[in-house]
């Protein structure tokens, strides 16, 4: 076998592989745009718009949990970034003694179960009042998720090191200008990056809001009774609905990354 | 924040003893323990907990791998491979699940294109995936979602290590297989391995996938003690902290061996990164 047939297969086989992975959304987006598609047709025998009417309903349930499920995902994302910065920085720059327990400390939500400690998260938010409120609801999600940005963020900063800003304190830049200047436009990637984890996390989160917050009717949560009910036609299109802000949340940090390779480039 | 976390889980912990605040120890009991370990769906419902965590995690870190080794090899910054990775990656595990389900089930796409090719030729014919008593379509849901996730880890460290060893093993000769034992893998053992136990550890905590594509009985042990918990029995809710404490024992233990992996990883990491200072 000569060389370019050899790549060629190698090729072939990422795609079929990846193929296999993105494949699962095309009956996702027929099932959408179909009232009746009996076995073994291959297209559905009847198109309508009717799921999508009713989950674009200004007025329906779909786009009430998708504003609640943006709100929520917000509020975590905003609360992550200002709590795990610091840290962050703090996890890069620090030689502390308790740096590996801290660590340990924090990313723990991400090797043991939410759940169970939302569970625990709900009977303190009863203690504090603040059960089945939007707080909780954020609160909960910022807990769970910040670990992505905690990582995402100390990779950025390993990555960045610490020279532009002695450089810049040298000359005689104040912190904030230091920080406004020369450390944020270069942190932009990765908080790009991790308030994207931590958004699209969110969205999509629904036992988590459930336990703490069982008031708050995120899209999850409106979605959940149409699949669980088999409603394949409405399930699919309040599906695609929920997808579409990871959908735009990805176009906009391929941008922002894309930018920044350019810019390195061309610099 | 952190300390909510592990608030949180200090409650649950304290419920599963029996104990309300003010907490006394005087209260403490292990009777919640020995009624759940007594109770015959326990038993069933861990072992089908840990098989889907087991068969989920496995076939994503090794697809993953597959697909990270391909891009390494056949791509320059394998940057459209991410990008498209990214779609499943951030899909949520409602969608996914989902989704899945269409694809996957008797009646889903692929048995009607079957049909439509003449490959079978009834509905039942296509493998019941779904629904099982195995867990295997809860595993297929996690692993639709798991095995991106090990690609994007794992394919930094395949292409570092073809971009320094292996494409000069490959200029002087040497097969894809012997690079494969000898460079790629050893380079991205460690990485693979943090990524399968993260998956792991993913697998045995998800509640939506195996609750959406699992049976009703044996349930996972998240969506039992959910269910638990949500109940209006009262001895039910006194039993959800003793199954959500069996949970984090397993994480905790999970936890231990991920941070073992990762501190060898950063040492190993450490030294090479001196090595080629020198």
């Amino acid at each position: 076998m000569n060389r370019e047939t050899y790549g060629l297969l190698l090729k072939l086989a990422l795609v079929i592989l990846v193929t296999l992975l993105l494949l699962p959304f095309v009956p996702l987006v027929i099932w959408s745009f179909a009232a009746r598609w009996a076995w073994p047709d291959l297209i559905p025998s009847l198109l309508s718009a009717r799921s999508w009417s009713l989950v674009l309903d200004p007025e329906g349930d779909f786009l009430k949990g998708y504003l609640e499920s943006c709100l929520t995902a917000f509020g975590a994302m905003t609360a992550s970034i200002l709590l795990i910065y610091p840290l962050a920085r703090w996890l890069t720059l620090s030689d502390s003694r308790f740096k590996p327990a801290i660590e340990i400390l924090a990313f723990a939500p991400l090797l043991i179960s939410p759940y169970v400690a939302a569970m625990g998260m709900h009977e303190i938010f009863v203690r504090l009042q603040l059960e089945d409120t939007g707080l909780s609801a954020i609160l909960a999600h910022t807990v769970v998720f910040s670990p992505y940005m905690l990582r995402v963020l100390i990779v950025g900063f390993l990555a960045k090191g610490e020279r532009l800003e002695q450089q810049a304190q040298t000359l005689g830049g104040g912190s904030l200008f230091v920080l406004w200047r020369v450390t944020l436009p270069r942190m932009k990637p990765a908080i790009g990056l991790g308030c994207s984890f931590v958004f699209l996390a969110s969205m999509g989160e629904y036992v988590l809001t459930n336990l703490v917050a069982s008031e708050i009717i995120t899209l999850p949560a409106v979605l959940y009774p149409y699949v669980a009910a088999g409603d394949r036609s409405v399930a699919a299109a309040g599906s695609l609905l929920l997808m579409s802000a990871s959908i735009v949340l990805l176009i906009l940090l391929e941008l922002l990354l894309h930018n920044k390779l350019i810019t390195r480039d061309a610099a | 924040m952190s300390l909510l976390f592990w608030g949180g889980i200090f409650v649950v912990f304290m419920r599963s003893l029996g104990m309300t605040p003010p907490y006394a120890f005087a209260d403490a009991t292990l009777r919640f323990y020995e009624t759940v370990s007594r109770d015959e769906s326990f038993a069933a419902s861990f072992v089908l907990t840990a098989r889907v965590a087991a068969m989920s995690s496995l076939a994503a870190g090794l697809l993953g791998s597959m697909i990270a080794l391909l891009a390494s090899l056949s791509t320059r910054s394998g940057w459209g491979i991410r990008l498209v990775l990214n779609l499943p990656l951030f899909t949520p595990y409602i969608v996914a699940a989902q989704a899945i389900v269409l694809l996957l089930s008797q009646s889903g796409l692929l048995s009607r294109i079957f049909y439509g090719t003449g490959i079978l030729s009834d509905m039942m014919e296509f493998p019941t995936l779904f629904y099982d008593e195995l867990g295997l379509g809860a595993s297929l849901g996690l692993a639709f979602k798991e095995t991106p996730f090990v690609a994007l880890m794992v394919f930094p460290y395949f292409l570092a290590s073809h971009r320094t060893y292996g494409s000069v093993a490959k200029t002087l000769g040497v097969g894809l297989w012997l690079r494969l034992v000898k460079i790629y893998l050893p380079a991205a053992m460690p990485a693979i391995a943090i990524s399968v136990l993260i998956c792991f550890t993913y697998g045995f905590t998800a509640f939506e996938v195996p609750r959406m594509l699992g049976r009703t009985y044996p349930q996972v042990l998240s969506s039992w003690s959910y269910d638990l918990y949500m109940g209006s029995d009262p001895e039910g809710r006194s039993l959800a902290p003793a199954i959500g404490m069996v949970i984090v024992s397993v994480n905790a233990i999970s936890a231990y061996v991920f941070f073992c992996i990762f501190r060898r990883l950063h040492k190993r990491l450490a030294i090479t990164r001196a090595g080629s200072l020198a």
